[in-house]
């Protein structure tokens, strides 16, 4: 089965990872613009992030058969640097038109300050105007309050409902997106937030509609390979092979083709992808054996 | 400038079907007004507008194509706005951002159009500094059935292209004028790379070894 992780940081993962991610099945991602770990300096230091997610990590995803795609924004945790933010801010326009770009994210919430919010809502403004998919991160600590108000912000700005994905929920969130017509985001983490057992039961409670699960894996500890894992665990479980396809495949294709980026018909063919014409010493392969992939 | 007359009744013709088409057209049709980030973004989002998906051209089409470059044939009417953009503009600024910050197709379809621009000559250190990426979308735009470096590069960026040219596993034959900049000193490269890929168990792409072949490089 094919899987697609709409939510993963994959240039903080190794080419091993992208082999493991390609043999399990994975055969597109998304990557979310964020923080580094660290609060960035240079307002160009985002320019240069905003440059390789969507020109070098795609490159290098095709090298091992994977689609990347990428959403671009200013994160919250860096909103609160008002100079570099605003900075940051003009040049998303330009960055929201590149080829590979699906939307706008991953912006929402962190401490919840004014800054933050002055940030979020621009952004929110910004994906309404371009009718571009928008990926709602949710906080980690008072996570209910802050779906609450994320929620009050999205009807406030007025975006189409039915572009704006809300990430990272819970039990005890879900609910609360789930009467909204947003899109609900599932991450799952090796430890906090959402397992894998917990995630088959949501989607038993709940159905497929609008439900999608992503890894979230990024340079901490974290797992690549979560959303196959997952569809595992969710077949143990009894869940149909067409609902974990719906969950796992397709609502994320009818979430982002929104962004006009592919359609899903594009999507259905693989990439063809021929690693032994990189064989002789390229970048992404020194020296190990190739793999070969080609359509025929 | 007839290639890029020609050039541009291509892309609007193909982009007739795109619903945004005017956006682009509009905006081109008033292309030195725009500022620099006006100008990159129109370039980032030329896909969007004309087109994503290749098409079929006519003989005739692909025959004024090949005569700008030979991958222009397969290439979508986004792409081929975007060389038309290169071509068009007047500011040299646009220009070399384009080459420097633009995404991989953005860069690709520069350093093709350069061919088409009087003042081509000025964008070589951009060029060579473009070579230093280890994507072969750019570094193919530049490498393969592109006349541009054997025309401006010094020896040193030319023996550069073209061992890296081999090393990541494009096209040898296809490096155009290749004959014209060969020199002692780019054969003294290609001798040590053969060494080095030899004492690593491994070998050279044929038709490596036939031009070395030639140059009497190989004992
Ligand atoms: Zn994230």
């Amino acid at each position: 089965m094919k899987y697609f992780d709409p939510h993963i940081h994959m240039s903080s993962r190794t080419t091993d990872d992208y082999i493991n991610m390609y043999n399990s099945g994975i055969r597109a991602v998304i990557e979310p613009a964020f923080w580094l770990g660290q609060p960035r300096t240079h307002a160009e230091s985002f320019d240069d992030y905003f440059q390789s997610i969507t020109g070098w990590e795609p490159f290098r995803a095709s090298q091992f058969g994977i689609r990347h795609f990428c959403a671009i924004c200013l994160n919250s945790k860096e909103a609160n640097n008002e100079e570099m933010a605003e900075k940051v801010m003009e040049m998303l326009p330009r960055y929201l038109e590149k080829d590979n770009v699906v939307a706008v994210g991953e912006i929402g919430y962190d401490d919840m300050t004014d800054l933050e919010h002055r940030y979020f809502k621009q952004q929110l403004e910004l994906a309404k105007e371009m009718q571009m998919p928008v990926i709602i991160h949710t906080p980690h600590r008072d996570k209910k309050n802050g779906v609450k108000a994320t929620i009050d912000l999205i009807n406030d700005v007025g975006i189409d409902q039915d572009l704006v994905i809300i990430d990272h929920n819970t039990e005890e969130t879900l609910p609360l997106v789930l009467e909204t017509d947003c899109w609900a985001g599932h991450t799952i983490y090796p430890r906090s937030k959402m397992d894998s057992d917990r995630m088959a039961h949501l989607v038993k409670e709940y159905g497929t509609k609008k439900i999608i699960v992503n890894s979230s894996a990024d340079w901490g500890v974290s797992n690549p390979l979560a959303v196959p894992y997952t569809a595992d665990v969710m077949r143990k479980e009894g869940i149909s092979e067409e609902d974990i396809h719906k969950v796992m495949w397709l609502n994320p294709i009818e979430l982002y083709s929104k962004s006009g980026a592919f359609t899903a018909e594009e999507l259905e063919e693989e990439i063809e992808f021929d690693q032994s014409v990189l064989f002789e010493g390229n970048s992404v392969l020194r020296g190990q054996s190739p793999e070969v992939r080609k359509n025929s | 400038m007839n290639l890029c007359k020609n050039l541009e009744s291509i892309a609007r013709k193909y982009s007739e079907a795109a619903p945004r088409n005017n956006t682009f057209w509009s905006s081109f049709d008033t292309l030195d007004d725009l500022s620099l980030n006006e100008f990159m973004t129109l370039s980032a989002a030329a896909p969007r507008r004309l087109g994503r998906k290749t098409v079929e051209f006519t003989e005739e089409e692909q025959n004024i194509l090949q005569g700008i470059h030979p991958t222009l044939t397969t290439q979508t009417p986004g792409n081929l706005g975007r060389v038309l953009l290169a071509a068009k503009v007047q500011s040299p600024e646009c220009v070399e951002e384009m080459i420097i910050r633009g995404g991989d197709d953005e860069q690709a379809a520069v350093v093709i159009a350069l061919n088409l621009r009087d003042d081509a000559a000025v964008y070589k250190d951009k060029v060579v500094h473009a070579c230093r990426t280890n994507s072969t979308i750019v570094h193919g735009a530049v490498s393969q059935d592109n006349p541009y470096p054997a025309k401006y590069f010094d020896d040193q960026a030319f023996k550069q292209l073209v061992i890296k040219t081999i090393f990541m596993g494009l096209d040898f034959d296809k490096i155009t004028n290749l004959e014209s900049r060969f020199n002692g000193e780019l054969g003294q490269s290609l001798t040590d790379f053969f060494d080095e890929r030899k004492a690593a168990g491994r070998w050279l792409p044929d038709s490596v070894l036939k031009f070395m072949k030639n140059k009497g490089l190989l004992k």
